[in-house]
């Protein structure tokens, strides 16, 4: 079993980051143009990396499968970045966003990293602003800050409802002009599909071109993967409807642990799904929940329109079970309290599956137009949606798959147990543990790709040993081989169902069975299931087309197949996690009151499971987390 | 609701393409038009025929990567949305859809209605960024932007690169987007050192890539689905004039930094 | 698919002036100023002429002080045709390059909401170049396959007898319609051109484009209108 060394620096937790940059070895300015790195993904993490890369004067290749690199799935994140800037003379400091990350996740991620996180974030507001990232300002002219989930100061930057999408479009300007420059190489709609690793290290990656069909292999001398979160392995998510699993997956096979996957973040007010065809699900800012008060009927299947049901049969049940945060409680518990309303019949709409978001009393106190200022914008997209009018009527909310906390294990370093691939962004485990705060997500990626990585490359590279190859080596031709069989497999099955059609499938087993509530008869229903749906779709899956040019149902065939496996380990990690933890919750590990019961004892580690072949069962790796710095208590909102 | 689809099919960008009809009667009013697509697509595979291809991915109207052209309306004739937000509802039993591609030379067809839209980002990487490197800003704060600037900044920047507004102009040309990135990065202090080469290199690039010029009609600004104006190519023209006015030798030429 | 550096930037060499006409910005700035020369000379030529309803001695005095002013003269005639040239190639090239940037037209056309104005500038601009130019041959020059009885010296009868040709009112209706047309939109967009455009002025500039387009037009129409209505003999 190879070890699972995190290579923490010792000392202090403050001193740690600045220790570990001065004990690097710098690759010679005038050397790095001869080195080539491979960055798969142009999302915050990806884009900020490959352009800071190109800066220092590497040779970069970058992917990404949309049409242009400024399309990555961050582009969609409303809400806003977190930074201890603390401008707000709150009170904010590195410590407090370090300490309220950690306890957020649950206690279940590394204090190093998180540290380092906390300590870069201030340097990410800088480069963003540097960049013209169109920040929102005070009339005096500094930036704005508004507050979020799980925080009790004020310092989340914000770009209107659209954060992600202009700091996503900051790093793509700077990805674009080292483009320009020469020093990257862009390949859009290209998509990877599988790593290549020789003599134990990360050297490349096979990639099929999705407008002409050419597979084709890249030599580099270290891999970096930001291809985002798995969340679409349930079908209906938050997510893009590109965003997948696969490279991810495929690195997995070649080695790479996949740690925690069973943290998923279920993000309780999106907008509830209408019918069968539903493609995907929108979020609506948590931010409503400021003015918004969320109840059902008390009554199982109460007919009547919202505005007919009187005061006294309506069940306001954040604010009945949780009286001093109410509406405001984390995602998590807003999420499995609204499940629980619908279990128990009381839900409302098609299928009984939402609950009443309802701004009338906030309308009463402050009028239609204060409400119309604060939130104009998402009651005009849930208008254009649904067709309701959230002046008039109660928007209905559910919850949804929003964010996926696991992902490939990687160090300090954010380099995998394979030497030279390294994890950024959502595709990696490292930050948030059991559960994702709000505005984390933009932060980590950028962290990673301009303040993390462009150091601990460098040194990976400096340390030398990597061999000279080609793309003639048999490693690559091995690869190439499996790309085009399992291309010519997909065509060649001629079955009777769509790839949507099990894409369906195995999103209903995980939401049923390993979503907001899991058991152990759930789990062990679902490791059933998947296997069984995936001989299915081996055997009956139909995708039209050719492999030599566009073919978008071949792309999707290749992604669902790769779900189907994950969807596997997914419930395994969940079955062993014998304890509840932010994102993951079983319901025997719970409280008298029904909170998440941690088992600090016992599973104070991050599960990094290792593939050992198709059909076989994983092993798992255990990395303890040590906690040095602070007390693990018991998350309480009550 | 049922619905008659004249949708353009095209093998690739040799192909001549042509309309095809399709008669959909499995149409509820909840769904996107998208959705719409998808079960269509559903029912063709099933049939053994080839599924539209059509690019899709956020489908909440904010990567850009949707759109095609709805009875002559670039993402369908609802103002300010594009199609992966527009619903059903907006259509009746009956109706007769015709699906095109986004035309323009810049635009190859890839297939179906799906098009390469990679010129965009070479005029942006003509000049559409602050030349800095990562590390080492200033604080964020020792930059004071005036509200109103970081407001009209943030509106010019809203643009998603959908390319509906060359789709929309008579003349094929992309000044609006142009013009959104030129005023996006020019409005702010933190752009102001580049603000008359961005132009030139930028106006020069939009150019050489085939698009057309802007003549004032306005079209872009109607189908553009994040409400860009017409303001934005004033100011693009504003600062390529006063960029040409200036104009030293070797100022100039994007990335330069 | 990669997208690579085209090496499509302007190529070092090229005179700045080249560039600047290349451009699709350079081409609306020359347009636009060229735009107001030629405005400003067709608002002059019309207030001037309406002295026709004045009786032929004064229209004729003034006729002949711009004949006999010769710097004057010249000095107009050469910037008027430097401008109206370089204004209509810069129409026509910009015209061209966006029939060029679509090959391919729609099956289905645009529903596009623009004025009539904006969408057939280059018809309207046309249309009052062959005007321009049968115009010169009819009045300045007198060509005879054009003007048959034309009597050098005598602008008033020159004029009076060309609108008592029914085809010639017509050709010359249609141009100046054409012109107000083209005022109306051009006027507008010119400042849009120039780099000016605040959304505070635009609804003003927009109205007194119309407006401006108008009164010309009525204002040319307004001399056939004399002639026909027997105010100018
Ligand atoms: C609706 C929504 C709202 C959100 N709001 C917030 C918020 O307010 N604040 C916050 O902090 N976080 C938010 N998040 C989370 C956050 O946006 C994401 O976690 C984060 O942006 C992920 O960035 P990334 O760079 O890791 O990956 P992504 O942005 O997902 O990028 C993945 C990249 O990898 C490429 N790729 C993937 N697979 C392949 C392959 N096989 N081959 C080639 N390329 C590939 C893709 O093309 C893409 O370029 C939100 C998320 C959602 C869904
Ligand atoms: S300016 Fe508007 S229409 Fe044009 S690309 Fe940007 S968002 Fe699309
Ligand atoms: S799919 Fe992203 S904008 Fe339509």
């Amino acid at each position: 079993m190879p070890t699972l060394d995190s290579r923490i620096p010792a000392g202090p937790l403050a001193e740690k980051w600045t220790k570990r940059k001065a004990d690097m070895k710098l690759v010679n300015p005038a050397n790095k143009r001869k080195y080539t790195i491979i960055v798969v993904g142009t999302g915050l993490a990806g884009a900020s990396a490959a352009s800071s890369f190109g800066e220092l004067g590497y040779n970069v290749l970058n992917f990404c499968f949309q049409d242009t690199p400024r399309r990555a799935h961050s582009i969609a994140a409303q809400g806003g970045i977190n930074a201890a800037k603390s401008y707000q003379n709150d009170g904010d400091s590195v410590w407090r966003l370090f300490y309220d990350t950690i306890k957020g996740g649950d206690f279940r991620a590394r204090e190093a990293n998180v540290y380092r996180l906390a300590e870069v974030s201030n340097n990410i507001i800088d480069q963003a602003t540097a960049q013209g990232v169109p920040f929102a300002r005070e009339y005096g002219g500094t930036l704005a800050n508004r507050s979020f989930g799980g925080a009790l100061v004020s310092r989340t930057f914000y770009a209107r409802g659209q954060t992600g999408q202009q700091l996503l479009i900051g790093a793509y300007q700077s990805l674009m002009r080292q483009v320009e420059l020469g020093k990257v190489k862009m390949f859009p709609r290209t998509e990877m599909l599988d790593l290549v690793v020789i003599d134990g290290r990360a050297r490349g990656i096979v990639t099929r071109d999705l407008v002409t069909g050419k597979v084709e292999s890249f030599l580099g001398d270290a891999v970096v993967l930001a291809t985002g979160g798995y969340g679409n392995l349930y079908y209906l998510s938050t997510n893009a409807k590109g965003s997948n699993v696969t490279a991810s997956w495929r690195a997995h096979r070649k080695g790479a642990f996949f740690a925690n996957p069973c943290y998923t973040q279920i993000h309780p007010t999106c907008i509830p799904r209408a019918g069968e065809y539903q493609s995907k699900l929108t979020l609506m800012s948590e931010s409503l929940r400021n003015d918004g008060r969320i109840w059902v009927p008390k009554k199982a299947g109460d007919g009547r329109a919202p505005d007919q049901i009187p005061e006294g049969e309506r069940d306001y049940y954040l604010e009945r079970k949780y009286p001093t945060y109410g509406n405001l409680a984390p995602r998590d518990i807003s999420s499995r309290a609204a499940k629980q309303a619908c279990d128990a019949g009381l839900g409302v709409g098609p299928g009984g599956l939402g609950v009443y978001l309802d701004f009338s009393d906030s309308i009463k106190r402050l009028g239609a137009s204060a409400i119309g200022e604060r939130y104009g914008n998402l009651f005009d997209m849930y208008q254009r949606i649904t067709g309701e009018n959230p002046y008039q009527v109660p928007m209905r909310i559910y919850p949804a798959v929003h964010y996926t906390m696991g992902g490939l294990w990687v160090d300090y370093d954010l380099m995998s147990n394979l030497p030279g691939l390294f994890v950024l962004g959502e595709a990696n485990f490292s930050d948030h543990g059991a559960n994702r705060l709000g505005a984390s997500a933009l932060m980590q990626g950028l962290a990673d790709g301009y303040f993390v990585i462009p150091y601990t490359i460098g040194d990976y590279l400096a340390r030398g040993g990597i061999a000279k190859v080609g793309t003639d080596h048999t490693e690559f031709k091995a690869a190439e081989a499996q790309v085009n069989a399992q291309e010519k497999k997909f065509l060649s099955i001629q079955g009777k169902h769509t790839v949507d059609y099990f894409h369906k499938k195995l999103g209903n087993i995980m939401w049923e069975n390993v979503g907001m509530a899991r058991t152990q008869e759930s789990l062990e229903k679902a490791l059933r299931e998947i296997p069984a749906l995936r001989d299915e779709f081996w055997q009956d899956v139909k995708v039209p087309g050719i492999e030599g040019e566009f073919n978008q149902e071949l792309e999707k065939a290749g992604r669902v197949a790769d779900f189907l496996e994950l969807g596997e380990l997914l419930a395994t990690d969940a079955l062993q996690r014998n304890e509840s933890c932010g994102g993951h919750f079983r319901s025997e590990f719970q409280t008298e009151d029904g909170e998440a019961l941690r088992n600090d004892a016992d599973y104070a580690y991050a599960a990094a499971w290792e593939w050992n072949g198709a059909s076989k069962p994983w092993t798992l790796n255990k990395e303890p987390l040590v906690f040095e710095n602070i007390h693990l208590q018991t998350r309480s909102y009550k | 609701m049922r619905l008659t689809l004249e949708i353009w099919r095209q093998k690739g960008a040799d192909d001549a393409g042509r309309f095809v009809r399709y008669e959909h009667d499995e149409v509820s009013e909840h769904m996107s038009f998208l959705e719409m697509l998808d079960v269509l697509n559903q029912k063709l595979i099933e049939k053994g025929e080839e599924p539209v291809s059509f690019d899709s991915d956020c489908r909440e109207g904010i990567c850009g990567m949707c759109g095609f052209v709805v009875n002559g309306y670039p993402h369908g004739p609802q103002p300010l949305t594009t199609v992966c937000q527009l619903h059903m509802r907006f259509f009746h039993d009956g109706d007769v859809l015709r699906l095109e591609p986004f035309r323009a030379k810049a635009f190859p067809i890839i297939r179906d209605l799906a098009i390469d839209r990679s010129a965009l980002d070479r005029i942006i990487m003509a000049g559409g960024y602050n030349s800095i490197n990562a590390g080492g800003p200033r604080d964020a704060n020792s930059i004071l932007v005036g509200k109103k600037e970081a407001d009209l900044s943030m509106d010019a920047a809203a643009c998603i690169g959908c390319g509906a507004c060359v789709a929309a102009c008579p003349n094929a040309s992309a000044s609006l987007f142009t013009g959104g990135k030129i005023s996006h990065l020019g409005l702010l202090p933190q752009g102001e050192p580049e603000r008359k080469t961005r132009a030139l290199s930028m106006v020069e690039r939009h150019n050489t890539e085939g698009f057309g010029g802007c003549t004032v009609i306005g079209a872009c600004a109607e189908a553009c689905p994040k409400g860009l104006k017409l303001d934005f190519i004033a100011r693009m023209n504003k600062d390529y004039l006063a960029g040409t006015v200036t104009y030293r030798e070797g100022a100039a030429g994007g990335g330069s930094g | 698919m990669s997208v690579a550096t085209t090496s499509t930037a302007a190529p070092a060499k090229a005179s700045r002036l080249s560039v600047f006409w290349d451009s699709q910005v350079g081409k609306k700035f020359v347009s636009a100023v060229t735009g107001i020369l030629l405005f400003v000379f067709v608002l002059g030529h019309v207030l001037g002429n309406m002295q026709s309803f004045q009786g032929a001695e004064k229209f004729n005095a003034y006729a002949h002080f711009l004949q006999t002013t010769k710097g004057l003269l010249w000095m107009t005639r050469i910037v008027m045709l430097t401008a109206l040239v370089l204004h209509a190639t810069a129409g026509i090239q910009l015209y061209l390059k966006a029939r060029a940037a679509r090959p391919q037209p729609y099956r289905v056309p645009l529903a596009n909401p623009a004025t009539v104005s904006s969408k057939t500038m280059i018809w309207s601009g046309l249309l009052m170049l062959a005007f321009v130019i049968f115009h010169l041959l009819d009045l300045t020059i007198g060509a005879a396959f054009v003007h048959s009885g034309f009597v050098e010296g005598d602008a008033y009868v020159n004029l009076v007898a060309t609108f008592r040709s029914v085809g010639k009112v017509i050709f010359y209706g249609a141009s100046v319609i054409g012109l107000g047309l083209h005022l109306s939109h051009g006027l507008y967009s010119l400042w849009q051109s120039l780099g000016f455009r605040q959304p505070l002025w635009t609804p003003t500039i927009t109205k007194a484009a119309l407006l401006i387009g108008a009164f010309l037009a009525l204002a040319y129409l307004s001399i056939p209108g004399g002639v026909v209505a027997g105010l100018i003999r």
